[in-house]
């Protein structure tokens, strides 16, 4: 067994524990931003490694470790790099904040986005549902501090940290439960293994437990990439949490829990009559998503809360390209969640700044931007309209590609009522858009000044992938292509 | 030369991009100017010297490079007999719409970098020839619009630039669908028009039937076909005076050029099941339209309605499926765009002036500025399509196209023919309040005439309607060849 395939995920540890030990010997009231510039670059570094280092399943095999528990193939390869590139762009984010927001527990707060990291990592390589159940508890219980680290200062944090502890563990249970009923008409946790028992099954409608363990799983993982009815948790979440969590929980965790869905759905329990099943559920909840996202988002006046419904509205895009069930559809998936990484940390940076400098969180602190600070204005505008899916933005094409995958597999009814919501939700975009650019700035209040380096870093990054990605998509396409097989 | 188009709307693009790094008013205003210029230069250098107008149905300078290979989209520019007229029609729009806006001071830079971005989109769409393309720089030509309007406008502006974002991008929703669909239905080879054309046998009836009018209602509501249409009075009032001419000149013509090269091209069959509904809808945009515009009292609110009404004669001439009629769609698509680019370059300078748009406020103005009063009666006799101008080819051409169709078509003709004393109507009471008649207000004696700065794109627009209406054999001979094959496809309606 080859241990030296969890390299990456043992250094993410390894750069949690050493910014713990560094956080131990660093005075109490000394200033943590060195750990978050440490952490960012760790992050970075391990970034790059990856791409460097030879890839051991490039040649389109699976490699195994711990008995098929853990998995290296392109899939998760790809989704690493995610993790890694949203974690690097949170930590830049963070530094600033914390020190703005006074926050007690800098330090911990680091290893912390590690950890959290190093989950979410384990999630996206998970080739067993005990690995996977492991992996998804680490990551949500490690959210679920990150959210109430505002602990002694906000009663929202708290609130939110509450909240998503008692529903996340509610959704965890059900979850559990379903894998619990696949095990016991399988045999074995091991997806594969769950894979193979199917395709063994007499062909003819499932049977009712096989119905009833589909859909608990379902339910758990819609749970935790808040499909409507399941996304109760997100905006209260999303608003309580500090912000730069709330950034990496609504790419980073989303992105985990799309892993391990393309893993359960798309490779174990793509089986013939079950695809039928699964495919109806996930497109009803999806075409619900967008309906009721895009329209709570139209009465928001809290930016956070906003970007959150905004994001749970993204959720049903990516099920598009889930249900195209196909190769297109995949590389649509992974392509989404790459250029939404760029997107949404960009526009969650500005959130920060902007309302560091309001002290609230109202879209009414982003009146006149564009006069008072042109350059953070044009980069909020680039994101919201890349989230609208405005071209030559990424975000278009991103969305295209998982309309094509969509109309490709006759999913026409589906998409022509995702392009729709899309209408409505330029409108939300728009409303943002117009704060900036055609109201003036409010008289006498606190305009955003020059902003630290890491802060400029991390914007620039994210504009020019979400230009770049737009403009350019096809080697990005191509090399996704080449790993997701 | 291969890369000759890309220069056209690289052009503005470059000079867009240049204007973000000035900050002195006068430098940006000249930057614009040069780009907007290159632009006109190498469109009529294309134009008078490599276009080869014998061979103006076939695509030419045509250029082809792989762009996104996973969904065989090409970057494909060319241009045939149509193109070239919209690039022309763009090109002198752009120009004499940045010098009617050389007044313009409030964040002057933002202006012109959206106005040159707006254009180098629409130059974009009448050159590409891959579905893919085309709808990227459609949909550049759209958002730009947003700003434009919600930050330099008057009046409701925030409102009509929501109202016309929304609806327009409703639209190109719907077009985005419909070409995905075509894509796939034709088996996911390539998103070229030429190619597509050439499949559409394999596209059954049914299939035509129901994506015809999802493409032609997408690209129908920027090109303000009736019901859909209203976005077009409030976004033209509400927009300042270079963002009218453009939208109503250049953009509405993307939208029926939409139309023509996409939805009518590509479905055909569709195109002829549901002819007579759209040649019903047209009815209704012109006389409608007109009659609107005859109950306006605001200058800028009549030239919008009377553009509902003359796309209608646009997509009326489309709807007939013959040759006669679509060349008289195409032409009027130049002729009107360049008689609304004059008129609210016009009306933009009027207002100036009185800071007023309401008719009944104005008066004997041609007194006072008898340069601005020639012109607007000069636009105004275009557009009510008197011969020697411009209009008048092209409204003939449509109403004979219709003519030639059956019964039903006949009768859409004949009732869209009396807009055309609504029209008069409406020309004449604006000429008469606004110009003629008593000077209402007495400070308006000390109003100045067009400066030369204004003079300029004034002239050159009337200078162009002159020409084509007195020798419109030129134009009409590159646009007739270009729509002969498109005709074929569409079977044409028996005369």
């Amino acid at each position: 067994m080859n241990i030296g395939l969890l390299s990456t995920e043992m250094m993410t540890l390894g750069l949690a524990l050493l910014v713990f030990l560094c956080d131990l010997f660093m005075k109490d009231g000394r200033s943590r931003r060195p750990l978050g510039t440490l952490s960012a670059l760790g992050y970075l570094g391990i970034l790059l490694w990856t791409f460097k280092a030879p890839f051991a399943g490039a040649s389109g095999s699976v490699l195994t470790a711990f008995g098929g528990m853990f998995l290296e193939d392109g899939l998760a390869h790809t989704f690493r790099q995610i993790f890694l590139g949203a974690a690097f762009l949170t930590a830049l984010g963070s530094s600033d904040y914390l020190e703005k927001t006074r926050m007690r527990w800098q330090g911990e707060y680091y290893v912390l986005l590690a950890m959290a990291t190093t989950g979410m990592m384990f999630m996206a390589s998970a080739g067993d549902f005990l690995s996977l159940y492991i992996a998804l508890e680490t990551t949500t219980i490690t959210f679920y501090v990150l959210t109430a680290m505002h602990k002694g200062t906000s009663l929202v944090s708290s609130e939110a940290g509450l909240k998503y502890l008692l529903l996340g563990a509610f959704s965890s249970a059900i979850l559990l439960y379903g894998i619990s009923l696949f095990y016991g008409m399988a045999g074995t946790t091991s997806l594969s293994g769950l894979g193979n028992w199917l395709n063994a099954q007499p062909a003819g409608d499932p049977s009712p437990l096989l119905v009833l363990a589909t859909i608990l799983v379902l339910a758990g993982f819609a749970f935790k990439v808040t499909l409507v009815p399941f996304h109760m948790w997100a905006p209260d979440v999303y608003q309580g949490a500090p912000t730069p969590v709330t950034g990496l929980l609504s790419v980073g965790s989303k992105a985990a829990g799309f892993a391990a869905i393309i893993r359960i759905f798309l490779f174990a329990l793509n089986h013939g009559p079950l695809v039928s099943l699964w495919s109806f559920l996930l497109a009803a909840l999806a075409a619900l998503t967008f309906l009721v996202a895009n329209l709570i988002a139209l009465k928001q006046h809290n930016i956070k809360r906003l970007l959150a419904y905004s994001s749970i509205s993204q959720a049903g895009y990516l099920i598009l390209g889930l249900l195209a069930n196909s190769a297109l559809g995949r590389t649509a998936l992974v392509f989404y969640l790459i250029l939404y990484v760029f997107t949404n940390l960009a526009a969650f940076i500005v959130v920060t700044i902007v309302s560091a400098r309001a002290g609230s969180e109202e879209i009414d602190d982003f009146k006149g931007l564009a006069q008072t600070s042109p350059m953070l204005a044009l980069v909020m505008l680039l994101s919201l309209l890349s989230l609208a899916g405005i071209p030559p933005l990424a975000g278009f094409f991103g969305k295209f590609y998982l309309f094509a995958a969509g109309i490709q597999a006759h999913w026409i009814l589906l998409v022509t009522w995702a392009v729709v919501n899309s209408i409505v939700s330029l409108f939300y975009y728009l409303v943002v858009i117009k704060k900036m650019y055609l109201e003036a700035p409010v008289a006498g209040a606190p305009r955003p000044g020059s902003q630290p380096l890491s802060l400029k870093v991390a914007l620039t990054v994210c504009t020019f992938f979400v230009l770049f990605l737009g403009i350019f998509p096809a080697p990005v396409l191509g090399w996704l292509d080449n790993l997701l097989k | 030369m291969s890369h000759f188009l890309t220069y056209i709307w690289m052009a503005p693009l470059i000079a867009a991009l240049i204007v973000l790094f000035l900050d002195d008013h006068k430098a940006i205003k000249k930057v614009s100017l040069a780009g907007a210029s290159v632009s006109l230069v190498l469109t009529f250098f294309l134009a008078f010297k490599l276009f080869d107008p014998a061979h103006s149905a076939v695509l030419q300078l045509r250029e082809s490079i792989p762009l996104i290979p996973q969904l065989n989209v090409n970057y494909t520019v060319g241009v045939d007999g149509i193109s070239l007229v919209m690039l022309l029609l763009t090109a002198i729009i752009i120009f004499t719409g940045v010098l009617a806006s050389w007044a313009v001071e409030n964040r002057a830079k933002e202006f012109f970098f959206l106005l040159l971005l707006l254009v180098a989109g629409v130059f974009g769409v009448f050159m590409s020839f891959d579905l893919f393309v085309f709808f990227v720089f459609y949909e550049i030509a759209v958002l730009p619009m947003y700003l434009l309007i919600g930050i330099w406008g008057t009046g409701p502006k925030e409102y009509s630039a929501m109202k016309l974002t929304l609806m327009l991008m409703g639209g190109s929703a719907f077009v985005l669908v419909g070409m995905l669909a075509l894509y796939y239905q034709n088996g996911g080879q390539s998103f070229d028009i030429y190619e597509m054309a050439r499949g559409h046998l394999n596209l059954s009836p049914g299939f035509q039937k129901i994506w015809f009018p999802v493409l032609y209602v997408g690209f129908g509501v920027l090109a303000a076909m009736w019901p859909f249409h209203t976005w077009s009075p409030d976004g033209h009032a509400s927009a300042p005076t270079a963002v009218s001419m453009l939208h109503a000149g250049v953009l509405m013509k993307l939208g029926a050029y939409g139309c023509l090269r996409v939805a009518m091209f590509l479905l055909p069959e569709g195109a002829q099941f549901w002819a007579h509904t759209l040649a019903a809808l047209c009815l209704v945009n012109v006389v409608y339209g007109s009659i609107g515009a005859a109950a306006q009292t605001d200058l800028k609110y009549v030239t919008a309605y009377s553009s509902v009404s003359h796309m209608g004669i646009v997509l009326l001439g489309l709807s007939t499926l013959n040759p006669v009629g679509i060349n008289g769609a195409v032409l009027q698509m130049f002729a009107h765009g360049i008689m609304t680019g004059l008129f609210f370059a016009l009306i933009g300078m009027t207002y100036g002036r009185t800071h007023t748009r309401i008719m009944t406020e104005m008066g004997g103005l041609a007194k006072v500025m008898p340069y601005l009063a020639v012109c607007f009666v000069i636009g105004g006799m275009a557009s009510l399509g008197l011969p020697g101008l411009s209009g008048f080819v092209a409204e003939l051409l449509v109403f004979l196209g219709a003519y030639r169709g059956d019964f039903f078509m006949k009768m859409v003709a004949l009732i869209s023919i009396t807009s055309i004393v609504f029209t008069a109507v409406y020309v004449l009471r604006v000429v008469q309040r606004t110009f003629y008649g008593p000077l209402k207000n007495a400070h308006f004696a000390e109003l100045k005439d067009a400066s030369f700065v204004e003079k300029v794109p004034l002239a050159i627009l009337i200078a162009t309607m002159l020409v084509v209406g007195l020798y419109p054999y030129p134009i009409l001979h590159v646009i007739d060849q270009a729509v002969v094959p498109i005709a074929q496809q569409l079977g044409g309606m028996k005369p």
